[in-house]
C-alpha cells in the first residue's frame, strides 16, 4: 500500500501501471540519495557518471561516444556534462588522433583526486538498498531483467 | 545480461549494487518509450504526469504545493510546468477562496481530451511491455517499498 501513500494516488489501473509508477518514483528516491552524497563535492549525479566511466578507461582518453554508451541515463547531454567537468577543471579536452573531428576527454589530476575522496561513496550507494536481504536484490535484478528483455525482442 | 551490456558493465560489485543501479537504469528506459508515446502529443514527461494528477483531482481545483507533493520526480519546477500548460490551453489558474497568495489550477476540457487519446496508446503500450505475470509485477512493487522502507 505503500507506494499509494507516497505520491498520495489512491489506486492503480493495474500491478503494471503501479509497478511503472513505483519504478519511477524508486528511481527519483535513489537519485536524491545520491545527489546529496556528491553535494558536498559540488558535482551532479550524471556529471559523477562520466567521471566514474572516464576512471575505468584511465589513463586512456575515452571518445563522447564511448562515454553516451555507457551512461546510465541515455537522454544526459554528454557534450554538455564534458564541458562542465571540464570549467570545474576535473577533466580535459583533446582532439583526437585517430580522427580529427572527434573529441577525446581524459581525466585530471584534480579529477583523480576528487574520484579518490569518493571512493567510499560505492558502499553508502549500496546501503541505499540494505533494508532489503540478499535474495530479495536477486528477486529485483531477475524481474527487472525480464522487463529490459521483453522489450528488446518485441522490437525486433 | 542485459543491463551489463547496455552500460557495458561487466561486472557490479554487489547484488545490491546491482539492484540500485538496475532500478535507476529501467526508469530511464521506461522514461525513453514513454517519451516516444508523447512525442506527436507535444507534451513532455512531467507535463503528462502534471496533466495526470489534475484529471485525478477533476472537477476540484488543486494548488501548486499539492501537485509537488504528488509529483514523481520531487526535483521538477511544478510552476513553470504549470505555465508551460497554461500557454498550450490545457490547465487553468483559479484564485484559491481561502488563501489568496496560493493558486489553484484545474484541467481544462482540452486537457482531458487529450489524456484520454494519449491513454489508449499508452494502455496498449503497457500491455505489450511486460513480460512479467501480474503477481511479479506486484512482487516486484513490494521490494520497491521494502528497499524505501516504505510502509502502508
Amino acid at each position: 500500500m505503500s507506494i499509494e501513500k507516497d505520491i498520495g494516488q489512491k489506486a492503480f489501473r493495474n500491478p503494471y501501471h503501479k509497478l511503472i509508477v513505483n519504478l519511477h518514483y524508486s528511481s527519483s528516491w535513489l537519485l536524491s540519495n545520491h545527489s546529496r552524497l556528491l553535494k558536498p563535492f559540488d558535482l551532479t549525479v550524471p556529471q559523477f557518471n562520466v567521471l566514474q566511466i572516464l576512471k575505468s578507461n584511465h589513463p586512456e582518453p575515452s571518445s563522447i561516444n564511448y562515454i553516451i554508451e555507457r551512461m546510465l541515463d541515455k537522454m544526459s547531454n554528454a557534450t554538455r556534462l564534458v564541458d562542465k567537468l571540464c570549467a570545474k577543471g576535473l577533466v580535459s579536452k583533446t582532439n583526437s588522433a585517430r580522427d580529427k573531428r572527434a573529441v577525446d576527454v581524459i581525466l585530471t589530476a584534480k579529477g583523480l583526486e576528487i574520484l579518490e575522496e569518493l571512493d567510499h561513496i560505492h558502499e553508502k550507494i549500496e546501503s541505499f538498498a540494505s533494508n532489503l536481504m540478499e535474495n530479495e536484490t536477486l528477486i529485483i535484478n531477475n524481474l527487472l531483467e525480464k522487463i529490459q528483455t521483453q522489450n528488446s525482442s518485441s522490437k525486433e | 545480461m542485459a543491463i551489463e551490456q547496455d552500460i557495458q558493465q561487466e561486472v557490479f560489485k554487489s547484488s545490491f549494487t546491482k539492484a540500485v543501479v538496475n532500478i535507476i537504469y529501467t526508469s530511464n528506459w521506461i522514461s525513453n518509450k514513454q517519451l516516444e508515446v508523447l512525442k506527436p502529443f507535444d507534451l513532455t514527461l512531467q507535463q503528462y504526469n502534471v496533466l495526470r494528477i489534475l484529471r485525478g483531482q477533476f472537477p476540484k481545483p488543486i494548488t501548486v504545493n499539492a501537485i509537488i507533493e504528488r509529483m514523481l520526480d520531487k526535483m521538477s519546477n511544478a510552476s513553470r510546468l504549470v505555465d508551460k500548460l497554461l500557454a498550450k490551453g490545457m490547465v487553468v489558474r483559479r484564485e484559491c477562496p481561502e488563501d489568496r497568495r496560493a493558486v489553484d489550477v484545474v484541467i481544462t476540457q482540452k486537457g482531458l481530451d487529450l489524456l484520454a487519446e494519449i491513454d489508449k496508446i499508452q494502455q496498449e503500450w503497457e500491455s505489450n511491455f511486460y513480460n512479467l505475470c501480474p503477481e511479479e509485477a506486484l512482487q516486484l512493487s513490494n521490494l520497491l517499498d521494502k528497499m524505501r522502507n516504505s510502509k502502508s
